[in-house]
């Protein structure tokens, strides 16, 4: 079940809040049973298998977690329990996710034919294996104490809100808010505000690109002029950014409404001037996780810089394959890294004392071609695509088309991607009237959301299907 | 302030209250004309299906599919994209101001081989030429433009890539039908050539209209009687010709839920022109007309002819001086076929996307008929699946 389906929006949110909110503020624990068993069920809506499969893990963080508070000064048993943790959550990543790709690989490298089974990776996975690790972390290292109800440690992992999309939540920054936060209606007010305004990105910016951009990857390498190509790297660009920022919205609106404070995951990635100020702005909670989880354990700067240089092809290499079980991935992933790599010892400076607006040209052109890299899976597909980038081969029609077919939406999207509407939203904020106008605005995006997801229903049949 | 905030959130509340009861309430429509299909039902409760997941999946698709005035809101979605956004395809319809048509997609046929096909097809026909000559039969092939064809100036040129696709599969298949020796007719080269397209094909669905019908049937019918065969020929004052009074959902102007910028009336005729005939669709006796009329006011569609696809129909006018005729295709010989009750004893129509039940050769072995006309589009002329797969 995704956020921005009927199903969801009209029956199981309802649904939750209702339940929720007719108890009593006073019996917190109800409260949160009730979070957990909608968070269940939300998962085994989308993924009855594998709910058993997050229970386990769950319930090995759980142990781990106690295992290692309890051993106190025993270093032995204090890394057991830390071991155990990696080993259960990267053992169910890697297999799950990883062992199509390395039987392929292996076959393919070693002319091998082992038999590649036909793995069915439950959604939300990566999510839910780095919340666990990161609570086990915590722990180990002393920064939260071990939770002692399982039901809280399950309902940490699995809540609904950012179970499949994340933003990666950490155990400390909702540890005191799972048995003493203070849900009132202004968090509900303003939840509800957030999650609309995700809930419009996704439905009227995110999902049209989308449509466009699909177009132009899908088409015959021969029919893609190169405006078209570049356009549909930009297209795809916008997509993601308003589809992910969107469902970390959505997300940050409920947790809101339900009185937790998850950190915000985007910062306007593409007013960046660099690509260190990019991956400072985009997906906040994935790229600080594998700084303090990965990185900084690795050695981070502190080893000499070969071993930095390792450190960050490895963090890379990882974060790339965490998007997903392809090649094209970890190349995407090292693609950052050569690039942050000759930011950080080569172009910094000069970088610094080109005018902004070319600083921002440089860091939107490169973002866009790493957007290229992640959305072609295939490698003959990314060779052909990047070779439509650069043949300079003329014809603007179908450019033409796309703009003419989505003129509200590059307006609107356009202005998102940076803070000035927000900023425009924010004026008079304490003015009723700014305050209606703001509640009519929000109606308005909400009633053309709507629209939007039914317009999307649309499937037609040429020939009778009655 | 806080009762703006308070009543923001009530509307909400309410909003979404109301939504839901009405979905919940309203289950009486099961169909949607706009999509041509059936909406989806309630899922079935097995434990497989909650298991595997498609349970849950039937519930989103079954939410997706009712929610409460959901014609009503594809309407006025629509309408923001046609007037607000003023959108060139909308729909996978591609709005010009000849025609509505389909959105051809951007594939590129650079390098392809067009000949396989084509002489794999001729000589399918070939084989089927050949079975109804042994008995004495006359076969012919009627090759018929699909809208978006006759209608290819009509596109913008960024958005007709497909066309020159099927221009080469149609050069390919023309030769190979010539090398094969197949009597065939495009009706392209019995039209006036610089006539408008619209004169023959529907502006807002992909088949001809009945002016174009009634040229595909004449064509047959005249090259049935140089091939000896005694038929009357209907002629076309005695048809009347005339639109329908309620507007016609095409193909493309039905996915526009009333919208589209360009209407059109169906063409219809005078059944009382036509013989007496008795009637059987998939083998049971029917009382079903040639040509079947909406309630007044209601819409008028493409199956008012015939009663749309069916897999096989059997017409007899019991008139044994005149020919038998079998006629293959798919919903291009739905009008063809009502007009062809004038000039046979025995019609039989099948439909091999539906009909099961034989091979073509084993069809004409029971039922060898004297005149066996194979009609296709021009997006089929080398398509072997579905009813292009004759044996």
């Amino acid at each position: 079940m995704v956020f921005s389906s009927f199903s969801f929006l009209i029956v199981f949110f309802p649904a939750v809040c209702l339940c929720y909110f007719l108890i009593p503020r006073r019996f917190r624990t109800l409260r949160n049973l009730v979070l957990l068993a909608f968070s269940l069920l939300f998962y085994f809506w989308g993924e009855a298998r594998g709910v058993l499969l997050m229970l386990a893990v769950i319930a090995v963080s759980y142990f781990s977690a106690l295992l290692i508070e309890r051993a106190g000064e025993r270093r032995s048993l204090r890394r057991l329990g830390l071991w155990v943790e990696l080993l259960v959550c990267l053992g169910v990543l890697g297999y799950f996710k990883y062992a199509g790709l390395f039987l392929r690989t292996l076959n393919s490298l070693l002319s091998l034919s082992v038999s590649v089974p036909e793995i069915i990776m439950p959604i939300g996975i990566s999510f839910f294996t780095f919340q666990s690790m990161s609570y086990v972390f915590d722990v180990y290292r002393g920064k939260v104490a071990a939770q002692r109800n399982p039901l809280y440690v399950a309902l940490y992992v699995s809540l609904f809100p950012q179970l499949v999309a994340g933003p990666i939540v950490r155990y400390e920054t909702i540890a005191a808010e799972i048995t003493g936060r203070q849900e009132g209606f202004e968090d509900v007010y303003q939840g509800l505000q957030r999650f609309i305004m995700g809930l419009g990105k996704k439905l009227l910016l995110a999902n049209a690109f989308g449509a466009e951009a699909e177009t132009i990857f899908a088409m015959d390498s021969a029919l893609r002029a190169t405006p078209t190509a570049w356009l549909g790297a930009f297209l795809y660009g916008l997509q993601i950014y308003f589809d992910f920022s969107a469902y970390s919205d959505m997300a940050i609106g409920m947790g809101r409404m339900f009185g937790f404070h998850f950190l915000e995951n985007f910062n306007y990635p593409y007013t960046a001037k660099s690509i260190t100020d990019f991956w400072r702005r985009w997906h906040i909670s994935l790229s600080s996780w594998f700084r303090d989880y990965v990185y900084i354990p690795l050695g981070g700067n502190r080893r000499g810089l070969p071993r930095q240089i390792l450190n960050l092809f490895a963090v890379w290499a990882l974060t790339g394959l965490w998007h997903g079980a392809s090649w094209n991935f970890v190349l995407w992933g090292l693609y950052w890294c050569v690039l942050l790599i000759l930011e950080k010892f080569l172009l910094g400076k000069a970088l610094e004392k080109l005018p902004g607006v070319l600083r921002h040209a440089y860091a939107l052109i490169l973002i866009m071609l790493g957007w290229v890299i992640f959305n072609c899976t295939e490698l003959p597909q990314l060779g052909g695509y990047l070779a439509d980038l650069f043949r300079f081969r003329g014809g603007f029609d179908h450019t033409l088309l796309v703009l003419r077919q989505n003129v509200p939406e590059f307006l609107f999207g356009a202005a998102l991607c940076t803070p000035l509407p927000l900023r425009l939203f924010r004026r008079g904020a304490d003015k009723p009237w700014a305050e209606l106008l703001r509640c009519l605005w929000l109606l308005i995006v909400l009633v053309l959301s709507v629209l939007a997801l039914t317009g999307s229903s649309f499937n037609a049949f040429i020939y009778f299907r009655f | 302030m806080r009762l703006i905030k308070r009543g923001f959130v009530l509307v909400l509340v309410l909003l979404t209250a109301v939504f839901l009861f009405v979905t919940l309430r309203d289950r009486r429509q099961t169909l949607s004309v706009h999509e041509n299909r059936r909406l989806a039902a309630h899922p079935a409760l097995t434990a497989q299906a909650v298991w595997d997941g498609s349970y849950f999946d039937g519930w989103d698709l079954y939410f997706s599919d009712h929610a409460a005035w959901r014609d009503e809101m594809m309407r006025d979605w629509l309408w923001l994209r046609l007037n607000a956004k003023r959108q060139v395809v909308v729909n996978d319809v591609v709005i010009t101001r000849e025609a509505l048509l389909p959105d051809l997609g951007f594939v590129s046929y650079d390098g392809y081989d067009y000949d396989t096909p084509a002489r794999e097809m001729a000589e399918r026909l070939g084989s089927i030429r050949d079975a109804v000559e042994a008995y004495g039969g006359r076969f012919l092939y009627l090759g018929v433009d699909e809208q978006s064809m006759a209608f290819a100036s009509a596109y913008p040129s960024y958005l007709n890539h497909l066309v020159a696709y099927y221009s080469g599969v149609e050069r390919a298949f023309r030769a190979a039908a010539e090398a094969q020796g197949l009597p065939a007719l495009f009706l392209r080269d019995l039209l006036p050539a610089d006539s408008d397209p619209a004169d023959w094909y529907s502006r807002v669905d992909h088949h001809f209209n009945l002016n174009g019908a009634y040229e595909a049937y004449a064509a047959l019918c005249q090259w049935g009687r140089e091939q000896g065969l005694e038929l009357p020929i209907l002629d076309r004052e005695a048809l009347n010709i005339h639109p329908s009074s309620s507007v016609f959902y095409g193909s493309y102007s039905r996915k526009l839920y009333d919208l589209s910028p360009i209407q059109e009336r169906l063409l219809l005729f005078d059944p009382a022109c036509l013989p007496a005939y008795t009637r059987w669709d998939y083998g049971q006796r029917t009382d079903a007309p040639l040509l079947t009329l909406p309630e007044e006011g209601a819409p008028v569609q493409y199956d008012a002819y015939m009663g749309g696809d069916i897999a096989e129909t059997v017409i007899r006018t019991e008139r044994p001086e005149l020919p038998n005729i079998l006629i293959v295709g798919d919903s291009f010989t739905n009008p063809v076929e009502a007009l062809c009750v004038y000039s046979f004893n025995e019609l039989r129509s099948l439909d091999f996307r539906y009909y099961e039940g034989m091979t073509l050769t084993e069809y004409l072995r029971d039922y060898p008929a004297d005149l066996v006309v194979v009609i296709r589009d021009s997006l089929h002329y080398c398509a072997i699946q579905g009813n292009g797969d004759l044996r």
